[in-house]
């Protein structure tokens, strides 16, 4: 069994989830996705920024925003190889609401299709900035399109889903999952994308040597 | 002080002996088809490792709470990369420096770099290193060195060890202004590149650079 994790605010997973879709649909292993919803502050501090993108307040140090700054030239790269819009946000969301729609859609969806496209969509409109994910209504929307029931999902939201993910995020952490993405193959974590050849490798039954880190890398032709 | 450039057509691995990741890259980049293309250099960056959590002021009982359990996830997860690294360099068990191994080892990378010996010569070296125990001092440094024919007569007493000590400072300093913030981490055309798993994006570069056409 592999599980995943990520978080709708992270843009290293926004860069990923496309990707990591492939281990399912070209591999056939089926990914039990779970959200990690990111506590940002905790370890790089917080900030906020006005329309503009002028930083109207912020409790990071210069090391913090060196490394953020890092990520996001990083991110924007590979953003970019995949032909993806990657507008940094302006504040820290909180993006547990997100994560419980998609346990959610992970559950009621009929079609894995469904669930494929529910996360791209909100993954591809929150990194364009026309996408609120602390709005109910608007993943309630985000699910109908995907063409996943609704009928229940705001009691979900609130009862069973918020006791179950705030579950979760207490066993990722027991078991050493703290960012994301994560895979999940049993008791072994691997974090980040450039472990997707080691990932497939070891659910593959680990044949001949473990292979390198790679970030992947789509091969688009010069014009 | 040694000023450091990078050319054009150079890659730079910035790597810490002292990190098994470190050691993986240098065997990636061996294994790059295309190192053929570029000369691929290496020099140390010594820092501790990143731990922005530590500038994250104090907050309420639960956010200390949680940090700490984040933490603590965090290094139960470098156990199993470290592991894993290990198994990808095909050792059982890690290895450790004295303080005046790490300065010197890390010095005779400079020696290496400011020689422009090959990727094949620095492999030779630090495998050198990591066959000698599982703790490395400069001793043991100085025979491998001594062994590769290179100059071993240290003083690490003395003002020689100061100023390697300051060498490797100032480099490390070097390095950050260039936007590397740990090891392994590589340096193409003036972008660093943290970790060694972008080869593939620094190889689209290099393809897209030969298809250009000329002026």
């Amino acid at each position: 069994m592999l599980s995943v994790c990520i978080d709708f605010k992270s843009p290293y997973a926004f860069v990923a989830h496309a990707l990591i879709w492939e281990l399912e649909t070209q591999h056939g292993f089926v990914i039990d996705w779970q959200p990690l919803t990111l506590n940002i502050g905790s370890f790089l501090g917080t900030a906020e920024k006005s329309n503009q993108g002028a930083v109207v307040a912020t409790n990071r140090s210069e090391k913090q925003w060196t490394v953020v700054k890092s990520a996001y030239r990083d991110a924007r790269r590979y953003a970019a190889n995949q032909q993806r819009v990657l507008r940094g946000p302006l504040k820290i969301w909180d993006s547990s609401l997100a994560g419980i729609s998609l346990m959610w859609a992970q559950e009621k969806a009929d079609d894995r299709v469904d669930l494929k496209r529910f996360m791209d969509t909100v993954f591809t409109q929150f990194w364009q900035r026309a996408c609120d994910l602390e709005d109910a209504k608007e993943l309630v929307k985000h699910l109908k399109a995907a063409n996943i029931k609704t009928a229940g999902f705001l009691d979900y939201l609130e009862g069973q889903g918020r006791e179950r993910h705030d579950q979760l995020q207490s066993r990722l952490l027991d078991q050493g999952v703290f960012g994301v993405p994560s895979f999940l193959i049993r008791d072994e974590i691997f974090f980040g994308r450039e472990h997707l050849d080691t990932v497939l490798w070891r659910l593959k039954g680990s044949q001949g040597p473990m292979p390198l880190l790679r970030f992947p890398w789509l091969q688009v032709s010069a014009l | 002080m040694m000023t450091f450039s990078l050319g054009e057509s150079e890659l730079l691995a910035a790597i810490n002996l002292e990190d098994a990741e470190s050691i993986v890259a240098l065997q990636s980049l061996l294994q790059w088809p295309k190192r053929a293309l570029i000369s691929v250099r290496v020099l140390p960056f010594i820092r501790p490792p990143l731990n922005t959590a530590a500038d994250v002021p104090k907050g309420e009982p639960a956010f200390e709470a949680y940090k700490e359990r984040r933490s603590a996830a965090r290094r139960r997860y470098q156990r199993q990369e470290y592991t894993r690294n290990l198994e990808r360099l095909g050792r059982s068990s890690g290895w450790e420096m004295t303080d005046s191994g790490v300065v010197l080892s890390h010095d005779i990378l400079i020696q290496l770099y400011l020689g422009n010996a090959s990727l094949e010569q620095i492999l030779t070296y630090v495998s050198g290193l990591l066959k000698i125990s599982q703790r490395i001092d400069a001793e043991g440094v100085g025979r491998v060195v001594d062994g590769l024919g290179l100059r071993s007569d240290f003083d690490l007493k003395g003002d020689e060890a100061t100023l390697m000590r300051r060498r490797l400072a100032d480099l490390s300093q070097q390095l950050e202004a260039q936007g590397i913030l740990s090891a392994p981490s590589l340096l193409f055309k003036g972008e660093a590149y943290l970790g060694y798993g972008h080869l593939p994006q620094i190889e689209s570069i290099m393809d897209l650079e030969r298809k250009r056409p000329s002026e």
